[in-house]
């Protein structure tokens, strides 16, 4: 973020980057903007390239973005990967939940580390794809977490879990 | 939150809605750990799975605040005053509730239970009629129930029987 005045008002700017690389916020103090001046815009080094980075004041950007994600840098060489699919397509059991079991050898504070249960479901591409461009909307799960010995550590329902 | 050493399972209960029948596709499910440490992922049969649910929601009833529990013999039975239940929907964070019944008294209960659901169904243990309790001093029984909606209507009727 930076904040600067401008014409006697206090002007504070989000930096964005749009993840595709492309699109970008086209109002006040865009790429295109004629609030910047030449000095501003040297200052910044502000490129008038469809690359994705863009400026937009804060509180446009309270109002144009429903929800904000702040990510923990974390060394991820550190990290390892497991996974597993759950065919509920092809699952002739009369239940309709299915159950997985690991095994933690030591202990994870989530103060200290990262840990991540992730569920994921075929999105909306298949939909685009397969489906004849029909609307995707993903459904929810309820996930339940405990120990063999008996002690229920976390339970959801919806698409996130730990 | 902290994940202290041991083995864990973990329950997946899709919540399917119209779209996911549309194509076989959107049924498989992919689970993913992150962690510092290889974590193995391990399939669990079903009756594994569901008796250790049992056993997670039990400790999880048994160690809800004292309110929550109905010592409903207490008035009309008083050798059983120290048998109770409870009866929640909503406590466990996720569409399970359950029928909790812990006999602390000194003598057997021998009871028939019927749950009596709308916008739900029992999925343990699996009968959605009666359920034939017979639990002597110190056990107790569980009847999990999951919601199928959000909105549900959650009773029950019990029949005591003589000792």
């Amino acid at each position: 973020m930076i904040e600067f005045e401008h014409n006697g008002s206090q002007i504070r700017l989000l930096k964005v980057r749009n993840p595709w690389g492309q699109g970008e916020w086209t109002g006040d103090w865009s790429d295109k903007s004629p609030l910047w001046t030449d000095e501003l815009r040297q200052q910044l080094n502000l490129q008038d390239v469809n690359d994705g980075c863009f400026y937009i004041p804060f509180e446009d950007y309270l109002r144009q973005f429903l929800a904000t994600d702040v990510c923990s840098p974390c060394d991820f060489n550190n990290y390892q990967h497991s996974s597993a699919f759950l065919n509920f397509s092809t699952d002739q059991s009369d239940q309709p939940m299915t159950f997985f079991r690991f095994r933690l050898d030591r202990q994870i504070d989530f103060r200290n580390e990262a840990f991540a249960i992730s569920v994921s479901q075929q999105g909306d591409r298949l939909g685009r794809y397969r489906l004849k461009n029909k609307k995707f909307e993903p459904s929810r799960f309820n996930i339940l977490l405990g120990k063999t010995d008996g002690q229920l550590a976390k339970a959801n329902v919806g698409d996130e879990f730990l | 939150m902290v994940l202290t050493p041991g083995e864990y399972i973990v329950m997946i209960d899709p919540i399917w809605n119209a779209v996911a029948s549309t194509d076989k596709l959107y049924k498989d499910v992919l689970v993913d750990i992150y962690s510092q440490d290889l974590i193995e992922i391990e399939p669990v049969d079903d009756n594994t799975g569901m008796k250790a649910l049992a056993h997670m929601l039990k400790n999880f009833a048994y160690n809800m605040k004292a309110d929550a529990r109905k010592y409903y013999l207490k008035d009309y039975k008083p050798e059983y005053a120290k048998v109770f239940r409870i009866c929640d929907v909503e406590s466990t964070g996720c569409w399970y509730g359950f029928f909790y019944t812990r006999n602390d008294s000194a003598f057997t209960l021998c009871e028939t239970f019927t749950p009596k659901l709308a916008g739900a169904t029992v999925v343990w243990p699996i009968s959605n009629t009666e359920v034939e309790l017979n639990l002597k001093p110190g056990e107790d029984h569980i009847i999990i129930v999951r919601r199928a909606e959000g909105v549900c209507y959650f009773g029950y009727s019990y029949l005591t029987k003589e000792r």
